[in-house]
């Protein structure tokens, strides 16, 4: 994988997630800002799959269960 | 038995020794804090060893036990905790500034339950600042160790955890897993780490990274402790809002059953791709012993990994965000450049990203189930990449690591790493091991079957 430069950064995080970020925000972001641009393209493509579908439940109501 | 059978002994061989008075508790605890003494200069596995409190309880192990008050396989065995759990008047900092001198004036629930079974804590184990990395560098605590090599690192985020239990400075620690921080790190450093079903232990007095995802869970060197030490830890603890009223079971009762006729699904679509090559030949062979032991080995597809690996990212990094955002706008400077950058980068998923996670989340569990239903438990290699060299900028592969995990995460199965041999040049691999929810009984039973046909849990890393 090419090591994106600057610029592409920028126009990722411009893109993906409508920030717009100076040189050093672009640098600083450099390792993981790609793959989160990956991640909500990814997700963002799914959409129209989900349907009705809930969202996963991650609490439980009450005392627990068996 | 000499100073290193004894450092590297089991839990389950001390604990007969330990109930018959054969072996003091506090004997034990002076080997093990002369062997930290002797070794920590090499692995900064702790930030905090409280010998004195150590020696304390080691001393009250020693008169309870003879006066006839055995509690159990894990009275007098001297363990380490994670520094992510709160310490009753031991300062914990969860491996940040921030929290650099946060004395709690009460313990975490895993820390009560080792102590109720009579373990003696011997202090707080380093680990990747707020648990949110797998190398445990930390850039403020000094980077951790590994035992088999110590220009490479143990894992993480429980490293500190992983590398003092590899280098028989503790016999069992607590960790912590919200993509891979358990059985990862375990993997790296060629031991046993467990990750139970999310809900089957209260987190409790645990810093959180992650809500929906943290797990709790110990790192031993053989399967046999794992079941023990989570026997301790198991069970409802209504401070938890996650923790389940389940029934626990005895997690050592069929842990000798053996495997003959499991159906044992192999995940090699994801999982088995893009994997350093003697990762792949050790997980291999390790899948022809289970054969040989009688399990029935079949190919199995559990489908749509990657979206759950971009749902445990997501999830991380959103949740993670919303819980530091008070200190990321007030500290900021009490981060490190990665965890800022990393935080602050959670900031920028939108609030519809995070639901749209939740519901692939429910799919990925749906599909999850319905592939695992024929199946005892589905194996694969626990990090698709052994450790590497610790260096201040990780390498490209990194971030494969938390891969293999971080999807049992979303759907909150169990999953244990076994030690399974090591790559051509010498590095420990391990085997995962995937089972249905609240199945870690079943697990531990598979684990044990392939640890007990093979020696790797006998290796020793070359330390002095």
């Amino acid at each position: 994988m090419s090591r994106p430069s600057l610029d592409d950064l920028k126009r990722m995080a411009r893109e993906v997630f409508g920030r717009e970020l100076s040189a050093a925000q672009a640098e600083a972001y450099r390792g993981r800002l790609p793959t989160m641009a990956r991640n909500a393209r990814l997700l963002r493509d799914r959409e129209r799959q989900l349907g009705t579908l809930d969202p996963a439940l991650v609490q439980r109501v009450g005392d627990g269960h068996d | 038995m000499t100073e290193q059978d004894l450092a590297f002994a089991s839990i389950a061989e001390l604990a007969p020794r330990l109930a018959a008075g054969e072996i003091s508790p506090v004997e034990l605890t002076e080997a093990t804090l002369a062997r930290i003494e002797r070794l920590e200069p090499q692995l900064n596995a702790y930030i905090t060893v409280t010998a004195e409190s150590a020696r304390h309880a080691a001393r009250a192990a020693e008169a309870a036990i003879q006066a006839g008050h055995y509690q159990g396989p894990l009275h007098g065995i001297p363990v380490a905790i994670k520094d992510l759990y709160a310490t009753r008047g031991v300062v914990t900092t969860f491996g940040s500034p921030l929290y650099a001198e946060w004395v709690p004036d009460f313990d975490a629930a895993a820390v009560e339950q080792l102590k109720r079974a009579g373990a003696v804590l011997l202090g707080k184990t380093n680990l990747h600042e707020l648990a949110y990395g797998s190398t445990s560098a930390n850039a403020h605590y000094g980077a951790v160790h590994n035992p088999w090599r110590l220009d490479h690192h143990p894992g993480g985020s429980s490293g500190g955890s992983s590398a003092a239990v590899a280098a028989g400075i503790a016999y069992a620690a607590m960790g912590s897993d919200t993509g891979a921080s358990i059985r990862q790190p375990a993997a790296c450093t060629g031991i046993v780490g467990i990750k139970p079903t999310f809900g089957r232990l209260s987190k409790f007095g645990a810093l959180p990274l992650a809500w929906s995802q943290d797990h709790a869970g110990p790192l031993t060197r053989t399967v046999r402790d794992a079941a023990l030490v989570l026997q301790a830890l198991a069970g409802h603890d209504p401070r938890d809002p996650n923790s389940v009223m389940r029934t626990v079971p005895d997690f050592s009762a069929g842990i000798d059953d053996g495997v003959a006729g499991l159906r044992i699904g192999v995940a090699r679509a994801f999982f088995f791709e893009n994997c350093a090559p003697g990762v792949v030949d050790a997980v291999e062979t390790a899948i022809g012993v289970l054969e040989e032991l009688g399990a029935l080995i079949e190919e199995v597809a559990l489908p749509d990994m990657d979206a759950a690996y971009t749902v445990g990212t997501v999830t991380i990094a959103v949740e993670g965000a919303a819980y530091h955002a008070a200190d990321l706008r007030e500290r900021p400077e009490l981060f490190s450049d990665e965890l800022r950058a990393g935080f602050e980068l959670g900031s920028f998923y939108s609030g519809v990203d995070y639901v749209q996670a939740q519901r692939v989340r429910r799919q990925v569990m749906q599909t999850t189930e319905r592939a695992m239903a024929p199946f005892a438990a589905v194996v694969m290699p626990t990090s698709p990449v052994p450790t590497t060299p610790i260096a201040s900028s990780p390498p490209e592969h990194a971030m494969l690591r938390p891969r293999n995990t971080m999807p049992f995460n979303v759907v909150g199965l169990p999953g244990i790493s076994v030690p399974c041999g090591f790559t051509g040049d010498g590095l420990p691999v391990g085997l995962q091991i995937v089972g249905k929810a609240f199945d870690e009984a079943g697990v531990l039973r598979i684990a044990h079957a392939y640890e007990q046909a093979t020696d790797w849990h006998h290796r020793r890393p070359p330390l002095g």
